[in-house]
Protein backbone atom coordinates (compact mmCIF):
# COMPACT_ATOMS: atom_id res chain seq x y z
CA UNK A 1 0.00 0.00 0.00
CA UNK A 2 1.13 3.25 -1.06
CA UNK A 3 2.22 5.70 1.94
CA UNK A 4 -0.93 7.89 1.50
CA UNK A 5 -3.27 5.32 1.05
CA UNK A 6 -2.15 4.24 4.45
CA UNK A 7 -2.05 7.89 6.22
CA UNK A 8 -5.60 8.32 4.94
CA UNK A 9 -6.52 4.83 6.55
CA UNK A 10 -5.53 5.34 9.26
CA UNK A 11 -6.96 9.77 9.62
CA UNK A 12 -10.31 7.77 8.93
CA UNK A 13 -10.06 5.48 11.93
CA UNK A 14 -8.95 8.53 14.52
CA UNK A 15 -12.06 10.25 12.10
CA UNK A 16 -14.83 7.82 12.71
CA UNK A 17 -13.76 7.09 16.01
CA UNK A 18 -14.32 10.79 16.71
CA UNK A 19 -17.80 11.15 15.45
CA UNK A 20 -18.75 8.44 17.48
CA UNK A 21 -19.41 10.28 21.12
CA UNK A 22 -19.65 13.04 22.87
CA UNK A 23 -16.22 12.34 24.26
CA UNK A 24 -15.38 12.17 21.13
CA UNK A 25 -16.65 15.76 20.52
CA UNK A 26 -15.03 17.06 22.85
CA UNK A 27 -11.48 15.69 21.94
CA UNK A 28 -12.38 17.05 18.32
CA UNK A 29 -13.52 20.40 19.77
CA UNK A 30 -10.17 20.48 21.36
CA UNK A 31 -8.55 19.70 18.44
CA UNK A 32 -9.38 22.95 16.49
CA UNK A 33 -6.76 24.91 14.79
CA UNK A 34 -4.78 26.80 16.51
CA UNK A 35 -4.98 30.68 15.45
CA UNK A 36 -2.21 32.88 15.46
CA UNK A 37 -4.66 36.03 14.98
CA UNK A 38 -8.40 36.84 15.46
CA UNK A 39 -9.67 40.08 15.02
CA UNK A 40 -13.35 41.58 14.70
CA UNK A 41 -13.34 44.36 11.94
CA UNK A 42 -16.33 46.91 11.89
CA UNK A 43 -17.75 47.46 8.12
CA UNK A 44 -17.32 50.78 6.77
CA UNK A 45 -20.47 50.68 4.82
CA UNK A 46 -21.69 54.14 5.51
CA UNK A 47 -21.15 57.58 5.23
CA UNK A 48 -20.45 58.17 9.28
CA UNK A 49 -16.88 58.99 8.88
CA UNK A 50 -15.56 62.33 9.80
CA UNK A 51 -14.97 63.63 6.01
CA UNK A 52 -17.48 61.75 4.33
CA UNK A 53 -20.94 62.85 3.18
CA UNK A 54 -22.07 66.65 4.58
CA UNK A 55 -19.04 66.95 6.19
CA UNK A 56 -16.70 67.05 2.69
CA UNK A 57 -18.10 70.28 1.08
CA UNK A 58 -14.42 71.39 0.31
CA UNK A 59 -13.78 72.41 -3.29
CA UNK A 60 -9.91 71.54 -3.14
CA UNK A 61 -9.59 70.34 -6.63
CA UNK A 62 -8.31 66.83 -5.42
CA UNK A 63 -7.56 65.62 -8.50
CA UNK A 64 -4.07 67.11 -9.66
CA UNK A 65 -1.22 64.76 -9.11
CA UNK A 66 1.22 67.51 -7.97
CA UNK A 67 4.63 65.80 -7.34
CA UNK A 68 5.98 62.36 -7.17
CA UNK A 69 5.24 60.81 -4.29
CA UNK A 70 7.47 58.08 -2.78
CA UNK A 71 6.75 55.26 0.05
CA UNK A 72 7.12 56.62 3.26
CA UNK A 73 5.69 54.82 5.81
CA UNK A 74 6.85 51.19 7.90
CA UNK A 75 8.20 49.79 5.09
CA UNK A 76 11.57 51.62 5.83
CA UNK A 77 11.72 49.80 8.92
CA UNK A 78 11.47 45.86 7.21
CA UNK A 79 14.72 44.46 6.75
CA UNK A 80 15.67 42.83 3.90
CA UNK A 81 12.68 43.52 1.77
CA UNK A 82 13.16 45.85 -0.94
CA UNK A 83 14.97 44.75 -4.01
CA UNK A 84 17.34 46.96 -6.07
CA UNK A 85 16.32 45.46 -9.16
CA UNK A 86 13.91 47.03 -11.40
CA UNK B 1 -32.47 68.44 -22.93
CA UNK B 2 -29.92 65.54 -23.14
CA UNK B 3 -31.41 61.43 -22.54
CA UNK B 4 -31.25 60.13 -18.93
CA UNK B 5 -28.77 57.77 -19.84
CA UNK B 6 -26.13 60.49 -21.74
CA UNK B 7 -26.78 62.46 -18.28
CA UNK B 8 -25.40 59.66 -16.00
CA UNK B 9 -23.05 58.78 -18.55
CA UNK B 10 -21.74 61.93 -18.22
CA UNK B 11 -22.17 62.40 -14.54
CA UNK B 12 -19.74 59.45 -14.49
CA UNK B 13 -17.25 60.54 -16.21
CA UNK B 14 -16.89 63.41 -14.60
CA UNK B 15 -16.72 61.90 -11.40
CA UNK B 16 -14.13 59.56 -12.88
CA UNK B 17 -12.15 62.29 -14.63
CA UNK B 18 -12.69 65.34 -13.11
CA UNK B 19 -12.51 67.21 -16.53
CA UNK B 20 -14.50 70.24 -18.24
CA UNK B 21 -17.76 68.48 -18.57
CA UNK B 22 -21.47 69.79 -20.26
CA UNK B 23 -23.19 68.92 -17.28
CA UNK B 24 -22.46 72.42 -16.71
CA UNK B 25 -24.83 73.79 -18.37
CA UNK B 26 -27.18 71.26 -16.58
CA UNK B 27 -26.69 72.29 -13.51
CA UNK B 28 -28.75 75.32 -11.83
CA UNK B 29 -26.37 78.22 -10.33
CA UNK B 30 -27.77 77.99 -6.32
CA UNK B 31 -26.29 79.47 -3.43
CA UNK B 32 -23.35 77.67 -4.60
CA UNK B 33 -22.55 77.98 -8.42
CA UNK B 34 -23.10 74.70 -10.29
CA UNK B 35 -19.47 74.06 -10.69
CA UNK B 36 -18.64 74.39 -7.11
CA UNK B 37 -21.89 71.89 -6.48
CA UNK B 38 -20.74 69.22 -8.58
CA UNK B 39 -16.77 69.47 -7.62
CA UNK B 40 -18.44 68.57 -3.61
CA UNK B 41 -19.98 66.21 -4.66
CA UNK B 42 -17.12 64.90 -6.95
CA UNK B 43 -14.57 65.25 -3.46
CA UNK B 44 -16.79 63.32 -1.56
CA UNK B 45 -16.82 60.50 -4.13
CA UNK B 46 -13.23 60.72 -4.02
CA UNK B 47 -13.18 60.32 -0.35
CA UNK B 48 -15.52 58.03 0.37
CA UNK B 49 -13.91 55.82 -2.41
CA UNK B 50 -10.19 56.66 -0.40
CA UNK B 51 -11.76 55.72 3.11
CA UNK B 52 -13.06 52.77 1.96
CA UNK B 53 -9.96 51.89 0.06
CA UNK B 54 -7.59 52.53 3.65
CA UNK B 55 -10.51 50.20 5.30
CA UNK B 56 -9.54 47.60 3.44
CA UNK B 57 -5.67 48.33 3.37
CA UNK B 58 -4.93 49.79 6.18
CA UNK B 59 -1.47 47.50 6.85
CA UNK B 60 -0.59 48.99 3.43
CA UNK B 61 -1.44 52.21 3.99
CA UNK B 62 0.84 52.41 6.90
CA UNK B 63 3.62 50.51 4.70
CA UNK B 64 3.78 53.16 2.31
CA UNK B 65 2.61 56.09 4.21
CA UNK B 66 -0.83 58.15 4.32
CA UNK B 67 0.22 60.05 1.30
CA UNK B 68 1.62 58.04 -0.36
CA UNK B 69 -1.21 55.66 -0.16
CA UNK B 70 -3.93 58.97 -1.00
CA UNK B 71 -1.89 58.97 -4.07
CA UNK B 72 -2.46 55.23 -4.99
CA UNK B 73 -6.10 55.17 -3.68
CA UNK B 74 -6.65 58.01 -6.25
CA UNK B 75 -5.26 57.09 -9.38
CA UNK B 76 -7.18 53.23 -8.38
CA UNK B 77 -10.53 55.00 -8.04
CA UNK B 78 -9.56 56.51 -11.32
CA UNK B 79 -8.41 53.44 -13.08
CA UNK B 80 -10.95 50.95 -11.93
CA UNK B 81 -14.06 52.94 -10.60
CA UNK B 82 -16.91 51.64 -8.33
CA UNK B 83 -18.82 49.41 -10.07
CA UNK B 84 -21.03 48.25 -7.65
CA UNK B 85 -23.95 49.42 -5.50
CA UNK B 86 -22.33 47.65 -2.37
CA UNK B 87 -18.85 49.50 -1.64
CA UNK B 88 -17.22 46.26 -0.06
CA UNK B 89 -16.83 45.03 -3.62
CA UNK B 90 -14.50 48.01 -4.35
CA UNK B 91 -11.01 47.52 -3.84
CA UNK B 92 -10.55 43.62 -5.28
CA UNK B 93 -7.89 45.13 -7.97
CA UNK B 94 -5.80 47.23 -5.58
CA UNK B 95 -3.32 44.34 -4.98
CA UNK B 96 -2.79 43.89 -8.61
CA UNK B 97 -2.17 47.70 -9.26
CA UNK B 98 0.27 48.41 -6.34
CA UNK B 99 2.17 44.81 -8.04
CA UNK B 100 1.74 47.10 -11.55
CA UNK B 101 2.60 50.32 -9.74
CA UNK B 102 6.60 51.03 -10.60
CA UNK B 103 7.07 53.28 -7.73
CA UNK B 104 6.50 49.94 -5.71
CA UNK B 105 9.09 48.49 -7.06
CA UNK B 106 11.00 48.22 -4.23
CA UNK B 107 8.38 46.60 -2.05
CA UNK B 108 7.96 43.19 -3.68
CA UNK B 109 5.73 41.89 -0.80
CA UNK B 110 3.61 44.65 -0.80
CA UNK B 111 0.97 43.28 -3.47
CA UNK B 112 1.49 39.91 -1.45
CA UNK B 113 0.25 42.15 2.44
CA UNK B 114 -2.81 44.05 0.21
CA UNK B 115 -3.86 40.52 -0.98
CA UNK B 116 -3.76 38.89 2.35
CA UNK B 117 -5.72 42.24 3.46
CA UNK B 118 -8.44 41.83 0.42
CA UNK B 119 -8.68 38.16 1.77
CA UNK B 120 -9.32 39.48 5.37
CA UNK B 121 -11.81 41.69 3.93
CA UNK B 122 -13.81 38.88 2.10
CA UNK B 123 -13.47 36.56 5.21
CA UNK B 124 -14.81 38.90 7.08
CA UNK B 125 -17.56 39.60 4.94
CA UNK B 126 -18.14 36.17 3.22
CA UNK B 127 -21.10 33.68 3.95
CA UNK B 128 -21.65 31.70 7.03
CA UNK B 129 -21.57 28.14 6.78
CA UNK B 130 -21.73 25.27 9.23
CA UNK B 131 -18.96 22.72 9.10
CA UNK B 132 -19.42 18.95 8.83
CA UNK B 133 -20.78 16.85 10.99
CA UNK B 134 -18.29 14.02 11.69
CA UNK B 135 -20.91 11.92 12.24
CA UNK B 136 -21.44 11.71 8.03
CA UNK B 137 -18.60 10.00 7.32
CA UNK B 138 -19.53 7.07 9.04
CA UNK B 139 -21.00 6.15 5.33
CA UNK B 140 -18.00 4.93 4.08
CA UNK B 141 -15.29 2.79 5.91
CA UNK B 142 -12.06 3.27 5.83
CA UNK B 143 -10.97 2.06 2.42
CA UNK B 144 -12.95 4.54 1.04
CA UNK B 145 -11.59 6.97 2.19
CA UNK B 146 -8.87 7.59 -0.09
CA UNK B 147 -11.60 8.62 -2.66
CA UNK B 148 -13.26 11.18 -1.04
CA UNK B 149 -13.37 14.85 -2.06
CA UNK B 150 -14.38 17.28 0.79
CA UNK B 151 -15.91 20.81 0.33
CA UNK B 152 -14.28 24.02 1.98
CA UNK B 153 -15.80 26.55 3.59
CA UNK B 154 -17.21 29.16 1.07
CA UNK B 155 -16.04 32.43 3.23
CA UNK B 156 -12.59 31.06 3.75
CA UNK B 157 -9.33 32.16 2.50
CA UNK B 158 -6.27 31.18 1.56
CA UNK B 159 -2.61 32.65 0.14
CA UNK B 160 0.67 32.07 -0.29
CA UNK B 161 3.52 34.27 -0.36
CA UNK B 162 7.03 33.97 -1.06
CA UNK B 163 7.58 37.07 1.52
CA UNK B 164 6.52 36.52 5.40
CA UNK B 165 3.01 38.34 4.65
CA UNK B 166 1.74 37.50 8.05
CA UNK B 167 4.45 38.31 10.60
CA UNK B 168 4.37 42.07 8.19
CA UNK B 169 0.66 41.76 8.84
CA UNK B 170 0.54 41.17 12.73
CA UNK B 171 3.74 43.56 12.98
CA UNK B 172 0.86 46.12 12.30
CA UNK B 173 -1.35 45.19 14.22
CA UNK B 174 0.26 46.20 17.09
CA UNK B 175 0.53 50.05 18.35
CA UNK B 176 3.92 49.82 17.53
CA UNK B 177 6.19 48.48 14.95
CA UNK B 178 9.48 46.52 16.28
CA UNK B 179 12.96 48.26 16.06
CA UNK B 180 13.19 46.41 12.37
CA UNK B 181 11.43 43.48 10.89
CA UNK B 182 13.73 40.60 9.20
CA UNK B 183 11.94 39.57 5.85
CA UNK B 184 14.66 37.02 5.29
CA UNK B 185 12.61 34.26 7.15
CA UNK B 186 10.97 33.67 3.58
CA UNK B 187 7.50 32.97 2.59
CA UNK B 188 4.48 32.24 4.48
CA UNK B 189 1.18 30.06 4.01
CA UNK B 190 -1.88 31.51 5.84
CA UNK B 191 -5.48 30.59 6.28
CA UNK B 192 -8.00 32.89 6.94
CA UNK B 193 -11.55 31.64 8.55
CA UNK B 194 -14.54 33.38 10.59
CA UNK B 195 -16.18 30.77 13.16
CA UNK B 196 -18.21 33.24 14.25
CA UNK B 197 -17.77 37.19 13.97
CA UNK B 198 -13.70 37.66 14.25
CA UNK B 199 -12.05 36.52 11.35
CA UNK B 200 -8.85 34.08 12.57
CA UNK B 201 -5.86 33.86 10.85
CA UNK B 202 -3.72 30.82 10.60
CA UNK B 203 0.14 30.22 9.96
CA UNK B 204 -0.01 27.16 7.55
CA UNK B 205 3.28 24.70 6.60
CA UNK B 206 3.98 24.55 2.77
CA UNK B 207 2.97 20.84 2.99
CA UNK B 208 -0.53 21.80 4.99
CA UNK B 209 -0.77 25.04 2.22
CA UNK B 210 -0.78 22.39 -0.72
CA UNK B 211 -3.27 20.34 1.10
CA UNK B 212 -5.52 22.20 1.43
CA UNK B 213 -4.84 23.96 -2.11
CA UNK B 214 -5.58 20.30 -3.48
CA UNK B 215 -8.69 19.74 -1.44
CA UNK B 216 -10.29 23.03 -2.93
CA UNK B 217 -9.13 21.82 -5.97
CA UNK B 218 -11.56 19.10 -6.05
CA UNK B 219 -8.98 16.73 -5.51
CA UNK B 220 -9.86 13.26 -3.67
CA UNK B 221 -8.19 12.89 -0.34
CA UNK B 222 -5.53 10.99 -1.43
CA UNK B 223 -4.72 13.18 -4.50
CA UNK B 224 -4.19 16.21 -1.81
CA UNK B 225 -2.29 13.77 1.09
CA UNK B 226 0.29 12.63 -1.71
CA UNK B 227 0.36 16.91 -2.82
CA UNK B 228 1.63 17.19 0.77
CA UNK B 229 3.59 14.45 1.05
CA UNK B 230 5.87 15.92 -1.91
CA UNK B 231 6.35 18.46 0.19
CA UNK B 232 6.94 17.33 3.66
CA UNK B 233 7.59 13.79 3.85
CA UNK B 234 6.83 14.30 7.52
CA UNK B 235 3.07 15.01 6.93
CA UNK B 236 0.95 14.81 9.84
CA UNK B 237 -2.38 14.07 7.64
CA UNK B 238 -4.46 12.56 10.59
CA UNK B 239 -3.90 15.78 12.77
CA UNK B 240 -4.30 18.18 9.81
CA UNK B 241 -7.68 16.72 8.81
CA UNK B 242 -9.27 16.25 12.19
CA UNK B 243 -8.21 20.16 12.97
CA UNK B 244 -10.00 21.35 9.74
CA UNK B 245 -13.06 18.79 10.91
CA UNK B 246 -13.19 20.70 13.98
CA UNK B 247 -12.42 24.31 12.79
CA UNK B 248 -15.59 23.93 10.45
CA UNK B 249 -12.70 24.50 7.32
CA UNK B 250 -14.26 21.73 5.91
CA UNK B 251 -18.29 22.04 5.72
CA UNK B 252 -18.59 18.89 2.74
CA UNK B 253 -17.78 15.50 1.89
CA UNK B 254 -18.79 13.18 -1.21
CA UNK B 255 -17.26 10.27 -3.30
Amino acid sequence: MKKSTRLVTAAAGSLLALGLSAAGNQALAAKKMEKCFGIVKAGHNDCQTATSSCAGTSTVDGQKDAFVLVPTGTCERLVGGSTTKG
Amino acid sequence: MPALRDLQRDFAAYLVAGEETPLLDQVADARVSAAQCLNIHRNNVAITLGEALAGVYPVVQQLVGSAFFADAAKKYSRAHPCRSGNLHDFGREFPAALAADERLKQLPYLPDVAALEWAFHEAFHGPHAPGLDPGRLRQWSAMQFPGLRFSLHPGMGLLGSQHPVLTIWEAHQAEQLPEALDLGIGAEYVLLTRPQLEVELHRLTAAEFTFLRALGNDATLEQATDAAIVCDDSFDLESRLTALVAGGVIVDVRE
